[in-house]
């Protein structure tokens, strides 16, 4: 392919006009010149010096300048560059001489802002968000070095610990409903990214999607580990099912997601009207994408539309079991109505910002709560998965201490791009109300 | 004085760049003659358009966008008009000019394996790897971000491996 690459270059630069041809278009250029000369250009107005020319220093100059400049206006212009430098950073990228302003400065600020266990958790879901973020445009970029991928990977490594760390710390105060919705709120970052990054990696040279590889590699690893967090929260809503406490929080929930849902349907009957009016598509169509080798399975409008319709699904669960008096489990299915909402827009959001087919892996996750032999009802949780047993030890004070649970939980498999589906479960000692 | 200079610099830039037009051009339309004519229309319209005193900042990136219009107005008016007609004649516009060319030509294979890539994706690789355009001259010259012209000549790539492979 490099060889073809090569060979191209070298041969179209032994194609060339005819000497004589060249020399009978330059003459009739010439003649053309001739017939229509340039415009002539307006003389130049003379600038009268305002200051002495033969100053010593540049810096005397610019003191001298801003000595006359009110103290009002010299705080503007302070104010001009370090908001300039600012708004200027927040684009930058690792590798860019602003970037260590963005992370150092601007992110410095945020964090220090984010009062509170939630605020400082959604603060570094944010920071999660941006890091892929970034990843994804050094990869259209061709910037994404070993360097680079490296940095990203340690910065997810550090923001995933901290969003596992703040989960861990919202259950053990008891908050597992913020533990779900915060969770989600990652998984749909890490999910939606996921499936840009795949993109990217097969559109792109070998080397550069060896390192897109790499990255795609540590999202995939980080999306499992903050599900697994997830999944012990969610036992415990789904065991505490019926507690009356639980009835307002999971009304509410019911609320804003129908809110979403009805945002969602706005938004895409606005896009399918715009569509109906392109005249030029940008890409080639989903089918030519098949034929190109692309693992395509949807466009991002029947992909949105999925996601919506599976939202729309869950929602209806939800609102069955708030009616039934299941507020746990309405709880756990309007938050996945709500996340894949998120996700669709995010992910209809990002392949518009990068002209993208996304692919999405049928991985949807969809709860489903099975009666079991000792009349326990459990999530069971569809995902692209490789079942492997870990032991998920709970903290002191939490009623889920005296609970060891023994948990099958989702793990990545790097050899697999398997759609299959395995389920879940886990078995765990009833909680003590 | 100003004006003369003006003259100098276009004439230079047209021993520096006729080639390179001329050769994006035939890579275009496989037609030697309409590709010379094409290049003389863009110094033509270049020059118009400087001598109403309007000012260009990357000369050489403002004559491919010229040369590239053209080439797309020329593919699009020989499409509507004669394509038909011809086929009807048992002539086939696309392959004409690719014989021509694997007569004369030692990139025959070259040039007839980059004839299978859609128009759009030909377009940009003629750019990066014929024109040797960076990202940035051809986002200009198609009035497109870089992270677009980034993102279709990945793709390009990925089309000429899958045209390209079955044929070593």
């Amino acid at each position: 392919m490099e060889d073809f690459i090569k060979k191209l270059s070298e041969e179209a630069k032994k194609i060339s006009l005819e000497p004589r041809k060249r020399v009978s278009v330059r003459e009739n250029l010439l003649l053309f010149m001739k017939e229509n000369p340039l415009a002539r250009a307006e003389p130049q107005k003379k600038v009268m010096p305002t200051f002495r020319k033969n100053i010593a220093s540049p810096y005397i100059s610019f003191l001298q300048k801003m000595s006359r400049v009110p103290l009002g206006a010299f705080a503007g212009i302070l104010l001009l560059i370090v908001s300039g430098t600012v708004y200027g950073a927040e684009g930058s990228l690792p590798g860019d001489m602003l970037y260590s302003f963005k992370t150092g400065v601007n992110e410095r600020v945020r964090s220090v802002l984010a009062f509170g266990a939630e605020n400082d958790l959604q603060y570094h879901v944010d920071a999660l968000d941006r890091r892929l973020s970034e990843g994804e445009q050094l990869a259209v970029a061709m910037r994404l070095g070993k360097q680079e991928s490296a940095y990203l990977e340690k910065a997810l490594d550090s923001e995933r610990k901290k969003i596992a760390d703040g989960i861990v710390k919202l259950e053990t105060d008891g908050n597992y409903k913020t533990a779900v919705t915060l969770s989600s709120r990652a998984e749909v970052k890490l999910k939606a990214h996921q499936a840009v990054l795949s993109e990217l990696a097969l559109a792109n040279t070998d080397t550069l999607n060896n390192n897109i590889s790499t990255f795609l590699f540590s999202v995939e690893g980080h999306r499992d580990a903050l599900h697994t967090i997830k999944n012990s929260a969610v036992e415990v809503l789904v065991r505490e099912s019926q507690q009356p406490a639980l009835e307002s929080p999971t009304l509410a929930k019911l609320k804003s997601t129908e809110e979403q849902l009805a945002y969602a349907d706005k938004k895409t009957q606005q896009q399918s009207k715009s569509t109906a009016s392109m005249e030029d598509e940008p890409y080639p169509s989903v089918s030519s994408m098949r034929v190109m080798g692309f693992a395509v399975e949807a466009s991002p409008e029947v992909t949105v539309e999925s996601k919506i319709k599976a939202a729309r699904d869950s929602y209806t669960r939800g609102n069955e079991f708030f009616q039934a008096g299941e507020y746990g489990k309405a709880y756990v299915l309007f938050d996945e109505s709500s996340a894949l909402l998120e996700e669709a827009d995010l992910m209809k959001t990002l392949s518009e910002k990068f002209k993208l087919p996304i692919v999405i892996h049928t991985d949807t996750p969809s709860f489903e709560f099975k009666e079991t032999s000792t009349t326990q009802v459990i999530p069971t949780l569809k995902a692209t998965v490789t079942p492997k047993k870990i032991e998920i030890k709970t903290p002191t004070g939490n009623p889920l201490l005296e609970a060891k649970a023994s948990t099958t939980v989702p793990q990545f498999s790097a050899s697999s791009s398997s759609t299959s589906r395995e389920s879940v479960s886990t078995s765990s000692t009833p909680l003590s109300p | 004085m100003e004006n003369l200079g003006e003259n100098q610099r276009f004439i230079e830039s047209y021993e520096d760049y006729a080639d390179a037009i001329y050769r994006h051009c035939y890579f275009r339309l496989y037609e030697k003659e309409q590709s010379r004519d094409i290049m003389q229309e863009t110094y033509l319209r270049a020059w118009e358009y400087l001598a109403k005193g309007k000012k260009v900042e990357n000369l050489r990136a403002f004559l491919y966008k010229i040369a590239n219009n053209l080439c797309i107005d020329y593919i699009r008016r020989k499409k509507e008009s004669s394509l038909d007609a011809l086929v009807e004649e048992g002539f086939d516009a696309s392959l004409e000019g690719a014989r021509e060319i694997e007569r004369k030509s030692e990139a025959s294979r070259a040039i007839s394996t980059l004839q299978k890539l859609d128009e759009l994706y030909r377009e940009v690789m003629i750019m990066r790897y014929v024109d040797d355009l960076s990202v940035k001259e051809i986002a200009e010259i198609m009035g497109e971000t870089e992270n677009t012209i980034s993102v279709r000549i990945h793709r390009s790539l990925a089309e000429l491996k899958e045209v390209f492979v079955p044929e070593e």
